[in-house]
């Protein structure tokens, strides 16, 4: 049960969308003998995929298109926003559970170029729950956002959130100040790095980071150990998530301020965009919120996942 | 390889463009849409990955897609030792 998914005053991302990916038809119908060449090149190359595919008796396991086998996406309202009538209005939404239970909140696009993180922000409002409540802002720098940039109009948003003291900026206040009105027993931002973790060494893509605070390392250490079982193919063994060092709080990101100033769990996590695309990272950082909110006691209705 | 083994041959013959094609199309595919990531595109995988990963570490200010550069001239590399293994292989020359 949502109340909305991005709406117009939530801005879009800059970059084109990738069409539907992941099934594949090698019959050609009517319908598809209408589409531009270019597609039905593109429907032929992964048929041919899909066909080499099952010949080897495997299928590209974490790259199906849930699209083809969801609903369709609902069109939820925000329930509030942010700092409106400026530049960084942006909107909140609330997904509430059929029964009472645990605040989550969501974070996405904290970094404007950061897309699986807000495309996967975006894939929460379709969500049903059981119980709990999940308050989700799916461009948290919605100007960042918009110009495809890691920073903002003042810098990098996720190093403004001081230790122990008030936000840097308007925006970094104002954005701490709705997760405080939540009061979340659990928080998480959607990120994306360029690398991976553990391989590349400048880069935390594929991790999970989680606070001191509370059992999150214990949800952090069950969450990818599932993901990486039943959503990372084999033949992608670099792309296993990891967890990474815990946050003690003294740094200046949301997810440290949550846990040293507010002494509840959260987690960063960070797809990569090393050969991955930004629905799949989507797909990957969503599976992964679902675990390690349902670890936190946020449980999706039943066959939701 | 014998010693009246055609440069051509082992350079570019066909057993060396298929062996280089086995290890770049697959995974340029992938990445060009993870739709099409499959299993043929993990001998690929493993050697842009692990070369990424010592590049990043010697070269750590150079973006990652720097790599696909040297990822295709080790392609080229294991192609041609891949050819003239299959070469020996059926005792031609």
């Amino acid at each position: 049960m949502v109340e909305g998914p991005p709406s117009g005053s939530g801005g879009s991302i800059p970059r084109k969308e990738e069409p539907d990916s992941g099934h594949v038809s090698i019959h050609v119908t009517l319908a598809e003998q209408r589409l531009p060449s270019t597609m039905r090149r593109r429907q032929f190359i992964r048929g041919g995929a899909a066909a080499a595919g099952t010949a080897l008796g495997v299928s590209a396991v974490g790259f199906g298109s849930p699209r083809t086998t969801e609903a369709a996406p609902s069109t939820p309202e925000p329930s509030d926003t942010i700092m409106p009538g400026t530049a960084h209005e942006t909107p909140v939404y609330v997904v509430e559970g059929a029964e009472s239970g645990p605040t989550a909140v969501a974070v996405g696009g904290i970094h404007g170029d950061e897309r699986s993180g807000i495309l996967a922000a975006d894939r929460l409002l379709e969500w049903d729950l059981a119980a709990g409540r999940l308050v989700v802002i799916p461009r948290a720098n919605r100007v960042a956002v918009e110009q495809d940039t890691r920073q903002g109009e003042h810098g990098d948003l996720n190093r403004q959130f001081t230790p122990d003291g008030e936000p840097a900026t308007e925006l970094a206040r104002a954005l701490w100040d709705r997760v405080v009105e939540a009061d979340p027993d659990v928080l998480t931002t959607l990120q994306s790095s360029k690398g991976l973790y553990g391989t590349h060494p400048d880069f935390v893509g594929q991790a999970v980071f989680p606070t001191a605070a509370g059992d999150a390392v214990t949800v952090a250490e069950s969450a990818t150990a599932t993901v990486n079982d039943t959503v990372v193919p084999w033949y992608m063994p670099f792309h296993d998530f990891r967890v990474g060092h815990p946050l003690s709080g003294d740094a200046p990101l949301l997810s440290h301020k949550v846990g040293g100033d507010l002494g509840e769990p959260a987690h960063i996590v960070e797809a990569t965009e090393y050969l991955l695309d930004d629905e799949a990272g989507a797909r990957w950082t969503e599976r992964l919120a679902t675990e390690l909110l349902a670890g936190h006691g946020l449980e999706r209705a039943g066959g939701d996942a | 390889m014998t010693a009246t083994a055609n440069p051509r041959r082992v350079l570019a013959g066909p057993a060396v463009v298929v062996a280089f094609a086995l290890l770049t199309v697959p995974l340029v595919a992938g990445a060009l849409d993870s739709a099409f990531m499959t299993p043929l595109a993990f001998p690929g995988y493993l050697v842009l990955t692990i070369g990424s990963a010592v590049g990043n570490l010697l070269f750590p200010n150079f973006a990652l897609w720097v790599y696909w550069v040297p990822f295709a001239m080790a392609c080229y590399g294991i192609a041609v030792v891949a050819g003239i293994g299959y070469r020996a292989a059926r005792g031609g020359g």
